[in-house]
């Protein structure tokens, strides 16, 4: 297995809610190589933006406890080390790519001058040479007219041409890690499409770890080639995106391939998954899945752990556990 | 009774707008027309832009129509002269984010009753003070006790339930469904869809269902319409559209669609 760029073990956080911990992350586990894509996935509230957070140490510190585990990232402990070394590799070495280009875009500045200073402050090339880097970045998105796409605002471009000029961005310092956040759930599908293949493509030339972040699952299985499945902030099932979909061993990852519409013969009734997203203010003891899971039974009032199932499937959920073992 | 329900013919709107003082023109309905049978579910697919929602805001009397016709049971609702009445209580619409269409200081009550206050003539007679609210908070799967409360101890899928409740409450023949589940996680887009289903056969309802979300369109849909710069570029059945699809833009739009179940025939 090539060199870890990522390697996420037992992270758990807590945020500060009207004076109460509330617990957020429990137990999360994620490595990603270099040249790697993985999908992260799951509904509102699981999870997966904070976890994207977290890594860069983006989260508000006065309400933010970890309680345990480690981010390595290229071998450096993130959680121990100095809020000025993570600065440090932000935008420079950690690239991010966010669901509203808009909002990513400085609105007052033109594309090439937000872009030029991004390739300065993480670089020392001269102007000249950031200039002509400027122009470059724009190419390697596959912008048709860089030149006139240089001296254009925010709002004169697409939705989609606009997420191109941040994945440039993101991508201008040759980042080691590039987090994509939802990157295509603002755009429509066509351009989707095109996005998705970017990044793929710019994954494979600079050999940058992904982690893209969506709650669509067909996103996940036609970019990334692994995928690990968040629900209430514990990773329930992981491993390669053709076992996860294709063969989901944990009864929720079972339930939300169910549920698309995609494949339902018409006529029938969607498979639903009973009950409510836990609150998680009063995170049920055991299982988290379990006062939802029709195959729960009395084992599950403990909490079960990630129990490899093959050498890169591991799901959470006593029921496997004792299939497996039996 | 075989006669269409809806039928529009020939629809055209076009905005227009000053910027430094040159006119800009945006055609975002070209010549559209199509028709809806009773208890028929059709589907209008499109990407942003496409003129999805200008229709739907035509349809619902919320713009004004520059040229072509619409027609509702036989009767004309909307031309370009702008002097018909529009069928309050029988078209009724649900729209994409519960969030931002339910009042938040309204309690769910008020909510679901409020379009009752806007019916005239024969509708008002019969509707007028009786209220279904009760049976029709049971029928989208929420509880009694829920209608004193307010939308925000709510979450997303349970408010677009009480947003269903509220199209309903004045009988419509027809209910516009304006990208209902896009705001909805997963799962929870997997309820509603249930229950716009098991409703449409309780209620006998008809509906046009706005969506650019192909698989839902696939699942829930009669025949549909694919909207393209605002051109209906085909209009067929679901099987021909899915399988047999003619217009390149068609084609285009399919194979577009991340589908996991794509990924994971071609392995």
């Amino acid at each position: 297995m090539s060199e870890l760029v990522l390697d996420i073990k037992d992270l758990s956080l807590s945020f500060l809610t009207s004076g109460t911990p509330v617990s957020i992350l429990k137990s999360v586990e994620l490595q990603i190589a270099a040249g790697e894509i993985v999908g992260l996935v799951g509904e509102s509230g699981s999870g997966k933006s904070v976890t994207a957070l977290a890594i860069s140490k983006l989260l508000p510190t006065q309400i933010t406890t970890f309680s345990s585990g480690s981010i390595y990232f290229n071998g450096m402990d993130i959680l121990t080390s100095s809020e000025e070394s993570v600065a440090q590799l932000r935008g420079k070495k950690i690239g991010f790519v966010f669901q509203e280009p808009m909002t990513a875009l400085n609105p007052t500045m033109t594309i090439g001058k937000q872009l030029f200073h991004v390739i300065r402050r993480h670089s020392d090339l001269s102007k000249e040479q950031a200039q002509a880097k400027v122009r470059a970045a724009l190419e390697e998105v596959l912008i048709a007219k860089p030149e006139i796409v240089e001296n254009q605002y925010p709002f004169q471009l697409s939705g989609g041409m606009r997420q191109r000029v941040v994945i440039a961005m993101a991508m201008s310092a040759n980042p080691a890690l590039l987090i994509a956040d939802e990157p295509t759930t603002a755009l429509d599908v066509t351009v989707q499409a095109e996005i998705l293949n970017l990044i793929g493509k710019l994954a494979k030339v600079h050999g940058t770890a992904v982690l893209l972040i969506s709650h669509d699952l067909g996103v996940i299985a036609n970019t990334c080639s692994k995928v690990t499945v968040l629900y209430a902030g514990e990773v329930v099932e992981t491993g390669k995106v053709s076992d996860v979909l294709r063969t989901p061993l944990h009864p929720y990852t079972q339930a939300l391939v169910k549920s698309l519409p995609d494949i339902a013969a018409r006529g029938s009734s969607l498979e639903t998954i009973a009950g409510e997203f836990p609150d998680l203010r009063k995170r049920p003891e055991g299982c988290i899945y379990a006062p939802r899971c029709p195959k729960k039974f009395d084992k599950c009032s403990e909490s079960p752990v990630l129990m490899k199932v093959d050498n890169e499937h591991s799901v959470a959920c006593w029921a496997q556990g004792s299939r497996s073992s039996s | 009774m075989n006669q269409d329900l809806l039928v529009v013919s020939g629809l055209n709107k076009t905005f227009s707008f000053k910027n430094k003082g040159v006119k800009h023109e945006n055609h975002a309905v070209k010549d559209v027309s199509f028709a809806i049978k009773p208890g028929e579910v059709f589907g209008l697919v499109g990407e942003s832009g496409s003129g999805k929602s200008t229709i739907a805001n035509l349809l619902m009397n919320l713009e004004s129509v520059d040229s072509g016709e619409i027609t509702f049971n036989g009767v004309t609702i909307a031309d370009s002269k702008a002097q018909n009445s529009f069928p309050y209580g029988d078209i009724q619409v649900v729209f994409q984010d519960p969030r931002s269409s339910l009042d938040p200081r309204m309690t769910i009550r008020q909510i679901i009753e409020e379009p009752l206050r806007f019916l005239s003539g024969a509708k008002k007679t019969e509707l007028g003070n009786s209220s279904d609210v009760v049976r029709l908070i049971q029928a989208v799967g929420l509880r009694e006790e829920h209608l004193d409360r307010r939308p925000h101890q709510f979450s997303g899928g349970q408010r677009q339930r009480v947003a269903i409740a509220r199209a309903l409450i004045t009988r419509p023949k027809l209910v516009v469904l304006d990208e209902p589940t896009s705001a909805l996680d997963i799962s929870v887009q997997a309820q509603v869809i249930n229950l716009l289903k098991s409703l449409q056969s309780e209620f006998g309802l008809t509906y046009l269902f706005i969506s650019h979300n192909m698989g839902v369109v696939k699942y829930l849909c009669d025949r549909v319409g694919v909207l393209n710069q605002g051109e209906l570029v085909e209009l067929a059945s679901n099987e021909d559209i899915f399988n047999r699809p003619t217009h390149p833009y068609t084609k285009k739009l399919l194979s577009s669609v991340p589908s996991m179940f794509k990924e994971m025939e071609s392995q």
